[in-house]
């Protein structure tokens, strides 16, 4: 630490640092209070998902009832039902999410002419900039039974139009299609990033040996891209149950509930709806833990593998 | 360097070509096609005959959307909460990274710590719910604006800048007679331009585009955002917000088609106006933030 220290500041105790930069001090002290009044004062709110929570009480004075709430969750006839959903959702946008940035840089990586390089990557980060309300109002218009493009497509083919919004079966292909077209372009900057590091001679070394264009990619382009790959991957498993329930949420009607509620959307009905605070706080308690294990088994399996690790 | 292709090459290139060429399609034709719409008569688009261009061109589906008045006080509010929740993030995000970019800081990795930890681990919904509404934040524009005023992510994206700066800039400016505040304000600053213009971009189509949170911290209707109005009138058809559902249309020439497309138009129009000017920014904000990763 000490050899960090630039020369001439040898002191290293806070008052002596307090006295030289007390400005950036009282800068520090705007974002310190909101860390701690919105981000650690709500853990300790945590306390109401074992009390029966209300205002009047407040966080100490309410009633201490243990596991009440998360045995009443446990017990909910739905309970598999949202944990399956949600579950569903996050490895489904995982599996057929994660690799598409990838492919789609690669295809990117064999375009020789820049200009249309250019102009493919700049369309593609469009749909990013796209706000949630929209892509569904937007899909919902294109899978429309009655003036929908998809469905006209349907019945020019002699099918029968499908009514994709209210079929619980179509959900998941929707939401995970969906979410591909909103992130594959922001997502594959990395990968072009990584994929511009890759030296030239090894190309070239490898063209003199004869290897031609997929042994290119597989022995030389693949490996260069590998530890991007890897960390990305593990960023994505360590955040993978806490995906939003925004999209959820907007997606949802009567009738394709059994498939698009997920805790999240529970969560939200329950505290904000109904004003559950105490059930509804237990339940996103249990998802965050939930979550917290997973990705401590992903972070162990993968620093004992390859020596990555998120911490 | 020219060499000889071979047909299974040649053949790549051809493929390659033409699904990228359909990708990129895929990421622009669904704005075009609200465009067209939105431009086009009731008739025309009843009649499927929009796909590309707008047939019998009329605006009147823009002037229903602003005739109750709905839409024209969301655009408002939604300008108000997003240019003050962009001034509030990017002050917030930089007194956090610009103190903390300094090594000589005491206290410096504890600090830093304490900041990183609400990345893995906060409250979540409810808690954070409950503390905003008992400091009395609900339905005012600082429920939306204080609580996310700094971003940890982003805050490391602007120290890790901040750092790559040289410190012999500071030291001698430090010989001129400037404190820190000079220092942040003359000269780090103005060095990091694109990244500030990365950031406001981010900050500003978050703000613009998010739902759930005023969703969530506001329940008086007038001071509804543009996302809130238009998933009630695209999602739910709701076309009583826009003064539409009776006879009104026929004669206008309007119909809900029409007029959600003209209503997603209109949301998204300044984002996409925006776009083209910042868009090499916005690379280059991520691309800082890998270097960091």
């Amino acid at each position: 630490m000490s050899a960090k220290i630039l020369k001439g500041d040898k002191d290293t105790s806070l008052g002596k640092s307090l006295q030289r930069d007390t400005a950036l001090y009282i800068m520090l002290l705007l974002p310190l209070t909101i860390a701690i009044i919105f981000r650690y004062v709500p853990i300790a709110y945590l306390g109401i998902a074992f009390e029966d929570y209300n205002f009047v009480d407040g966080l100490f004075g309410s009633e201490w009832v243990g596991l009440k709430w998360f045995q009443k969750f446990f017990g909910y006839r739905n309970f598999g039902l949202l944990l399956t959903n949600t579950l569903k959702i996050s490895f489904s946008s995982l599996i057929f999410g994660f690799p598409c940035p990838i492919i789609f840089a690669l295809m990117l990586n064999e375009v020789t002419s820049n200009r249309f390089k250019k102009a493919i990557q700049t369309a593609s980060y469009l749909p990013y900039f796209v706000s949630t309300v929209i892509v569904i109002g937007m899909m919902n218009q294109i899978l429309s039974p009655t003036t929908g493009v998809v469905n006209d497509v349907i019945k020019a083919l002699g099918g029968q139009a499908i009514n994709f919004n209210t079929e619980p079966k179509y959900f998941l292909p929707m939401y995970v299609v969906s979410g591909i077209w909103s992130s594959l372009g922001y997502s594959s900057i990395l990968y072009l990033s990584a994929l511009s590091g890759i030296s030239q001679e090894l190309y070239e070394a490898a063209e003199v040996d004869g290897a031609g264009r997929w042994r290119k990619m597989w022995h030389i382009t693949l490996p260069g891209i590998m530890p991007t790959i890897l960390i990305l991957l593990l960023m994505n498993l360590g955040s993978l149950l806490s995906v939003g329930f925004e999209k959820a949420l907007l997606m949802q009607n009567d009738l394709n509930l059994s498939a698009s509620e997920i805790i999240g959307t529970y969560v939200y009905k329950q505290g904000i709806g109904r004003m559950e605070y105490s059930y509804s706080a237990a339940v996103d308690l249990f998802q965050g833990v939930l979550n917290l294990t997973l990705v401590t088994i992903f972070n162990t399996i993968s620093k004992k593998a390859a020596d990555i690790s998120l911490w | 360097m020219v060499k000889h292709k071979s047909f299974g090459d040649r053949l790549f290139v051809i493929i390659n070509t033409t699904l990228l060429t359909l990708l990129g399609l895929v990421f622009f034709y669904p704005m075009v096609y609200q465009l067209a719409i939105s431009l086009s008569s009731a008739q025309a688009v009843s009649a499927h005959k929009v796909f590309l261009w707008p047939v019998d061109i009329s605006l009147a589906s823009y002037e229903q959307v602003f005739e109750t008045g709905k839409v024209t006080r969301a655009y408002g509010n939604t300008i108000y909460y997003t240019v003050l929740g962009t001034i509030f993030q990017l002050i917030g995000t930089t007194f956090l990274a610009y103190p903390l970019s300094k090594k000589r800081l005491v206290g410096r990795r504890t600090l830093s710590f304490l900041f990183y930890f609400t990345n893995i681990f906060n409250g979540g919904l409810i808690p954070t719910f409950l503390v905003v509404k008992n400091l009395g934040m609900i339905d005012t524009v600082w429920a939306l604006v204080v609580p996310g005023c700094i971003s940890v992510y982003y805050g490391i994206i602007l120290r890790t800048n901040f750092e790559s700066i040289p410190s012999d800039l500071e030291e001698a400016a430090k010989i001129d007679g400037l404190g820190n505040w000079g220092i942040l304000l003359r000269i780090y600053i103005p060095l990091s331009k694109a990244i500030y213009a990365a950031l406001a971009l981010f900050f500003a189509v978050g703000f613009w585009n998010s739902y759930v949170q005023p969703l969530i911290y506001l329940n008086d209707d007038t001071k509804y955002t543009l996302q809130m109005i238009l998933r009630n009138i695209v999602l739910q058809g709701q076309m009583t917000d826009i003064g539409a559902g009776g006879m009104n249309e026929m004669d206008l020439g309007t119909n809900t088609d029409t007029l959600k497309a003209a209503c997603i138009m209109v949301v998204m129009l300044p984002v996409m106006c925006i776009y083209p000017f910042i868009q090499k920014y916005f690379v280059k904000g991520i691309m800082i933030g890998a270097v960091k990763g």
